[in-house]
């Protein structure tokens, strides 16, 4: 009996060239692990894919630890992304919770969790034991998948996770992670900051073979011109290329050239 | 002619009959523990368990609730979105059943990953509960230390403390470790203030420690310890110098003194973290010890640290291999559940392998795991399975009830089964 093999749904990147690349996008449900070190475009990639992903009618979060959503609006909103065409709703007050849940529509909610401020806000409260920023991502997920359909996860970042949780046994921690987030369904994004000397993708190295999926983003200096750069090094399910492509982004929108224009040395 | 057969098995000094399941008791949620078994005030046997939501069952060995606990918390709204909702009740620490306040009533204790530390009284009510600053997953032990604290409980929690508590739930002392504690303690007993309190940890030390929570020694492994360490006189001496077991995360299981020195140590392929269970197995006046590891295997070795035998399941062996009479046969069978979610019985004197290599069809005439078969030297002893019995679920550990010789498993999926040997 021939088997029945299940037809893969796709994610757009919303990257002009690299959706035709990656088989129209990323496996739907996939976590992929968004590397590369400081001022590689990591988080206005994903806000990306969000957005554009909100204005379709999907429903997405992004947790930030670090930036308020006050500098991340700002940011976003300087590159052009007009924000008054999707429904954001921003968490920066736990008490709140609820009645923020109460607010998002049916669908293309693009939910921003600020917990750099609920972090100040919880300063010096005693906690339990198993209390750790971690339960707080996985619980907001829990509760937007009770109070609504989830479709895709930011996590920005990783490296902030890791400051601010302190795991005994982080190997095992990751796993559960990544175990959490693939039963969920939700097509997962985390971004991970890359050390200066790029020897690896992840802090603990077992975030690279437990993702599905890793996008590496950088940027190359060739004479006094610094270019972007993207390659897929991993994509499970996905016939794509692994090269070096060239990232542009220009009004509002990212683009890959392959083989890209190397500027003239 | 199937009962011919046995009779003459049975005569020729074979093992013969089965495992049976007497019972099965569906919970409904994970255990990641093992059962307490033992007898209550009234002589009667009880199983004790605690699942992963964490509820506290007491059943009568005929499968009746005698009665249950459940552990309950007031979360605010932010408590809750900082909680791990799946695990802050959860009971990874074995039952202790013991009359901990001198009330002629047996107490049950348990630990919580929310930090607590629950006494529960006979009729399954809530005496007392001590908050830690950590996840309690050390089962907690009942030491009497003498005048003027009498029995005090003993357990560790990942805020790196060893604490002592009197029966009322008092703190006496605290003993701080170099990191979080997983270990069940054990204490060396020599005689009042001259007894040791022995636990691991975390970050691979060994500790001996006085009755009054005082540094004497300390051991550093390469690896976590969660094993609870055994104590005994391992090889009889004039003086009743006891040794020291435990198993490490680096792989070695090790034999210490009474000073913490190493005396010997043998290498397995995986971590260990089975406790070790201590019997003169083979009837040659020595002790010998028998403990899992997570290569797969259960080990047996002399008092010299050298292997007898070992026996290969399809996974990890966490559980702690119980040595008792099974069969009623005068011979000692080692009981032991494997993540392979199979319970072996398996003999206690191995199996000699004849000094030939035999053929394929001779290796898969004899029992236990074809590659101990294969790989090991003609002319020594193999691990040999007498009896196994498949379950729907890794078993998380195995007890066991003296008077009916009964087996009391809990598997992960969250049952409680028991089995009998049957001829």
């Amino acid at each position: 009996m021939a088997l029945d093999y299940p037809t893969i749904e796709r994610v757009p990147t919303y990257v002009e060239s690299l959706d035709a690349n990656l088989q129209g996008g990323i496996p739907k449900g996939n976590i992929t692990l968004i590397s590369g070190s400081a001022g590689t475009m990591k988080s206005s990639l994903c806000f990306n894919i969000l957005y554009n992903e909100s204005l379709a009618g999907k429903n997405s979060l992004y947790i930030s630890l670090e930036q308020s959503s006050r500098s991340l609006l700002a940011h976003i909103n300087n590159l052009g992304y007009d924000l008054s065409k999707v429904n954001i709703v921003l968490i920066n007050d736990i008490a709140k919770l609820t009645q923020k849940m109460s607010e998002m529509k049916q669908s293309g909610n693009l939910v921003i969790a600020d917990v750099a401020a609920i972090r100040k806000q919880v300063k010096g409260m005693e906690m339990g034991p198993s209390a750790d920023w971690l339960n707080v991502i996985k619980n907001i997920i829990s509760r937007m998948k009770e109070a609504n359909t989830l479709d895709h996860f930011v996590l920005d970042s990783m490296s902030a996770l890791y400051v601010l949780t302190h795991f005994e046994h982080p190997r095992a921690a990751l796993f559960h992670i990544f175990e959490f987030l693939r039963d969920s369904g939700i097509t997962s994004f985390l971004i991970s900051e890359m050390p200066l000397d790029r020897s690896k993708y992840s802090q603990f190295e077992v975030e690279d073979y437990l993702a599905d999926g890793i996008i590496l983003l950088e940027l190359t200096e060739r004479q006094r011109k610094v270019t972007r750069e993207l390659s897929v090094v991993k994509m499970r399910a996905t016939n794509c290329n692994n090269d070096v492509w060239t990232l542009e982004f220009k009004n509002g929108k990212f683009k890959v050239l392959y083989g890209g224009q190397p500027p003239l040395l | 002619m199937a009962r011919l057969g046995s009779v003459l098995k049975k005569l020729s000094g074979k093992k013969t009959g089965k495992l049976e399941k007497r019972w099965d008791f569906t919970v409904g949620e994970p255990l990641i523990s093992a059962p307490f078994v033992g007898k209550d005030y009234d002589g009667n046997y009880v199983i004790i368990f605690a699942t992963t939501r964490g509820k506290v069952y007491v059943l009568s060995t005929d499968k009746k609730v005698r009665w249950t606990f459940e552990i309950e918390e007031t979360l605010d709204e932010i408590q809750m979105l900082f909680a791990d909702k799946e695990r802050s009740k959860t009971v990874s620490t074995i039952p202790l059943f013991e009359d901990i306040d001198g009330d002629q009533r047996k107490e049950i204790v348990v630990g919580s990953e929310n930090g607590k530390l629950y006494v529960i009284d006979h009729e399954g009510k809530l005496k007392w509960e001590f908050q830690t600053k950590g996840t309690i997953r050390s089962t907690p032990i009942l030491y009497d230390a003498g005048s003027p604290h009498g029995k005090i409980l003993l357990f560790g929690s990942s805020d790196h403390l060893l604490y002592a508590l009197d029966g009322k739930g008092k703190n006496i002392w605290t003993f701080m470790a170099e990191s979080g504690i997983e270990s069940s303690p054990s204490v060396l007993l020599k005689g009042g203030r001259d007894d040791q309190i022995v636990f691991g940890d975390n970050k691979g030390y060994v500790y001996g420690i006085s009755p009054l929570g005082r540094l004497l020694w300390k051991f550093k492994t390469g690896g976590q310890i969660r094993a609870k360490p055994i104590i005994t006189e391992l090889i009889s001496n004039p003086e009743h110098r006891q040794t020291i077991l435990i198993g490490s995360y680096d792989k070695n299981f090790y034999a210490l003194d009474e000073q913490g020195n190493p005396i010997w140590h043998f290498s397995s392929e995986g971590s260990i973290r089975s406790t070790a269970a201590v019997e003169d197995i083979n009837q040659d006046g020595r002790k010998e010890i028998v403990f899992g590891s997570n290569d797969n295997r259960v080990y047996a070795l002399n008092d010299r640290g050298e292997k007898l035998w070992s026996y290969e399941t399809d996974f990890w062996v966490v559980d702690r291999p119980l040595i008792v009479d099974l069969d009623n046969d005068k011979k000692f069978e080692i009981i032991v559940g494997s993540y392979d979610a199979s319970l072996y019985v398996l003999d206690s004197q191995g199996e000699f392998m004849l000094n030939y290599i035999p053929g394929v069809s001779a290796v898969a005439m004899q029992s236990g795991s074809y590659s101990d078969q294969i790989t090991t030297d003609p002319g020594h002893y193999t691990g040999k399975k007498l009896w196994e019995y498949k379950l729907d679920s890794l078993i998380v550990g195995t007890g066991f009830e003296q008077d009916n010789h009964e087996i009391v498993v809990s598997t992960r999926d969250g049952k409680v089964s028991v089995f009998v040997h049957r001829e």
